[in-house]
């Protein structure tokens, strides 16, 4: 009796097969090494210089843990965010929290002058105090989130209040950086914190970062498998067992503390929360738990690529950070965008 | 649509699993927090570090003027207390402390001025040395500098992680006009142990300063104001500025300095309000100013006044150009005086 071969198991479209999967992972694991090397070897100063070597390591992998840290963090908080809201669009910022963190950032700037001339908060290194001030508006801006969601649970009412909130929290920060305008000194530092730097983070930095970012990706990954169900839809979710309120909430926190951490670590670096899930979703797929691990590295590795650019492009000063995120981010967007035009985004 | 299976889906899962969900997350954000606080706490409180042992701190800066050499060390704007040299191989990262540097110390002790340098209005005096951006602190640290000079401005971290690197740096702290700049070149004479020399040199610049327009009495000086135009937007530069400064030394009286300071922004409401005879302005101000329709009735514009532009490198320096800032708006102010 003549046996039909079996019928080769065909995946739906969006899944990735297991061994395929395992290679991309290497590879992008590779890929954050190699950037990881570049980042050590690549840079200004001579390593060759025995003298020297031990220093510039030690500052290069400064800036290596905060391009990584940050990278990561928001690169997951962008999956998270456009896994809540089924929206390829949505970027952590859509939740206002960090326009909080800026808004937060910017008035610990102004705080900072205070503190220098009177010397009134002597427990506390004065470098902390911008990302401190960071993670306190993030909290502050998911607190009025939380709120809000308490009132009314609803995903458009959520995805309204953030841009409310961001749209609030950006007047502010107009409001504050207009009152710096009178002092150039301050209006300096307030810029250089817009336009997004990682130059300036040391260890206090990223001992205070390390925490959100690590405890945040490996939350944030707990609640992948209801993420994956809400693919399906909210009403499906809910039938296969997902708490769609205790969902919201808790992907709103983790967001809101991972771009906290990102926002403390290097100002506003933009585009990379929006970027790097689409540049892994063809890749990885849509399954979170699949893509949030991914994004961890790939953020980290695109982050870390950004900053040795900014390092090595020529120029008597260095460009910021999220000059370099926005000039790839936007162009790159755009390239996917073009290249998936024809298929479907949701997801 | 994805299958079940493929989405991992498993019938609802019970309360008590839930509980345990939500009270885990609630553990993990206060266990964030908490480590965050005291990696904070942790790193802060820091004694003033420097090279050699702390000693006693002068006076600020902008007191510092009968500075007394009595310390070890010398407390710079940030509080850290940085020890007197000898220096042999100092780094200017300031456009303040470049030509004071010049001025008070052997070029051999000098290894390279700020990366501004070049920019200004004098940048054939630094033309033998190289400049470095200390925001390179790769290309910083390659010199090997024994002493680092900057202004931070509020860059604290920067500052902090050019003295994790090992560095001696000393932070002149804000560039506010003639006070901030003599204390500057007291504590750099200090520092570098030219202190007598920086007492000359700082005395002799205020005596320049100074001489310019003491024969003029109060009621005779004329109204003026400096404004910066860029594009639509009118800067002002009054009260604790060196543009403050510049104006008073060449015997005009600021008309700003009563309602406002700092760097104030005007619209030109308040500029037809203040109305000075004299407006002070970068070159190609006066046309970006006067062409405008509103401001064209200002008296500065009209044959009643005047609109002196100065090259944007003198007007906007906070240190030596000063004195021949002061020396040209006086000048073409008051052009009754000059030699003939």
């Amino acid at each position: 009796m003549e046996q039909s071969a079996p019928a080769p198991r065909r995946l739906p479209r969006g899944a990735v097969g297991r061994n395929a999967l395992g290679l991309r992972f290497a590879l992008l694991a590779l890929a954050l090494c190699g950037a990881c090397a570049l980042s050590l070897a690549v840079g200004r100063g001579n390593l060759s210089d025995p003298n020297l070597r031990a220093t510039l390591l030690e500052l290069r992998s400064q800036r290596l843990l905060a391009s990584l840290l940050a990278g990561a963090a928001l690169a997951v908080a962008g999956v998270l965010v456009q896994g809540l809201f089924r929206n390829p669009l949505a970027s952590p910022s859509v939740l206002g929290t960090s326009a909080g963190a800026s808004l937060g950032g910017r008035l610990a700037l102004i705080g900072l002058q205070f503190v220098l001339s009177t010397g009134t908060v002597p427990w506390l290194s004065p470098e902390l105090l911008l990302p401190l001030g960071s993670v306190l508006g993030a909290l502050a801006a998911l607190g009025l989130l939380l709120l809000v969601t308490r009132v009314r649970d609803d995903l458009v009412v959520l995805l309204l209040t953030g841009f409310l909130m961001s749209s609030l929290f950006s007047s502010l920060e107009g409001f504050v950086t207009s009152l710096a305008l009178e002092r150039w000194e301050l209006s300096r530092a307030l810029l250089g914190f817009a336009l997004g730097d990682i130059s300036g983070a040391g260890p206090r930095q990223i001992a205070l970062a390390t925490p959100l970012v690590l405890i945040g990706s490996v939350l944030g990954w707990t609640w992948a498998r209801p993420l994956d169900l809400m693919l399906s839809g909210e009403d499906e979710a809910r039938s296969l067992g997902v708490e769609l309120d205790s969902l919201r909430r808790w992907i709103v926190i983790w967001t809101a503390v991972l771009t906290a951490a990102a926002v403390a670590l290097g100002g506003n670096v933009g585009f990379v929360g929006l970027v790097v899930p689409h540049m892994l979703r063809p890749l990885f797929g849509s399954l979170h738990r699949r893509l949030l691990p991914a994004a961890a590295l790939g953020g980290g590795t695109f982050v870390v690529l950004c900053d040795v650019l900014c390092r090595v492009a020529p120029g008597r000063t260095e460009i910021p950070l999220g000059v370099i995120t926005g000039l790839i981010g936007a162009p790159t967007f755009l390239w996917l965008l073009l290249q998936h035009r024809r298929e479907s985004y949701a997801f | 649509m994805r299958s079940k299976a493929q989405l991992g889906a498993s019938p609802a899962t019970d309360v008590p699993a839930r509980r345990t969900t939500e009270w885990l997350n609630l553990a993990a954000v206060l266990l964030a927090v908490a480590l965050s606080t005291q990696a904070a706490r942790s790193s802060a409180p820091s004694a003033p570090r420097s090279a050699a042992p702390a000693g006693e701190a002068l006076p600020p800066l902008v007191q510092s003027l009968p500075l007394a050499a009595n310390g070890e060390a010398l407390s710079d704007a940030t509080g850290v207390l940085v020890p007197r040299g000898p220096y042999r191989r100092i780094v200017s990262g300031s456009l303040l402390a470049d030509p004071i540097l010049l001025e008070l110390c052997a070029p051999e002790a000098i290894l390279a001025f700020s990366a501004r340098a070049r920019q200004a209005h004098d940048a054939q005096r630094y033309s033998g040395k190289p400049s470095v951006d200390v925001h390179r602190i790769e290309d910083l640290l390659a010199l090997r500098p024994d002493l680092v000079l900057i202004n931070s401005l509020g860059e604290q971290a920067f500052t902090q992680k050019l003295r994790d690197a090992g560095l001696v740096v000393f932070d002149l702290g804000r560039m506010r006009g003639v006070q901030t700049f003599l204390g500057s070149v007291l504590a750099i004479g200090w520092l570098t142990g030219h202190l007598d020399s920086a007492r000359e040199f700082a005395g002799h610049f205020q005596l320049r300063l100074e001489a310019i327009a003491r024969h003029l009495p109060l009621a005779a000086r004329r109204s003026a104001l400096y404004v910066g135009v860029h594009g639509s937007k009118l800067y002002g530069g009054t009260r604790g500025t060196s543009y403050h400064d510049v104006l008073s030394y060449a015997g005009l009286v600021d008309v700003a300095a009563r309602d406002f300071q700092g760097w104030p922004s005007y619209d030109p409401e308040q500029l037809l309000l203040l109305d000075p005879e004299i407006i002070v302005t970068q070159t190609g101000g006066r046309a970006a100013l006067c062409e405008r329709s509103e401001l064209a009735r200002l008296q500065a514009c009209t044959g009643r006044g005047q609109v002196i532009e100065l090259d944007s490198q003198l007007l906007d320096d906070a240190g030596l150009g000063m004195l021949e800032a002061s020396e040209l708006v006086h000048l073409v102010a008051y052009p009754a005086e000059r030699a003939p």
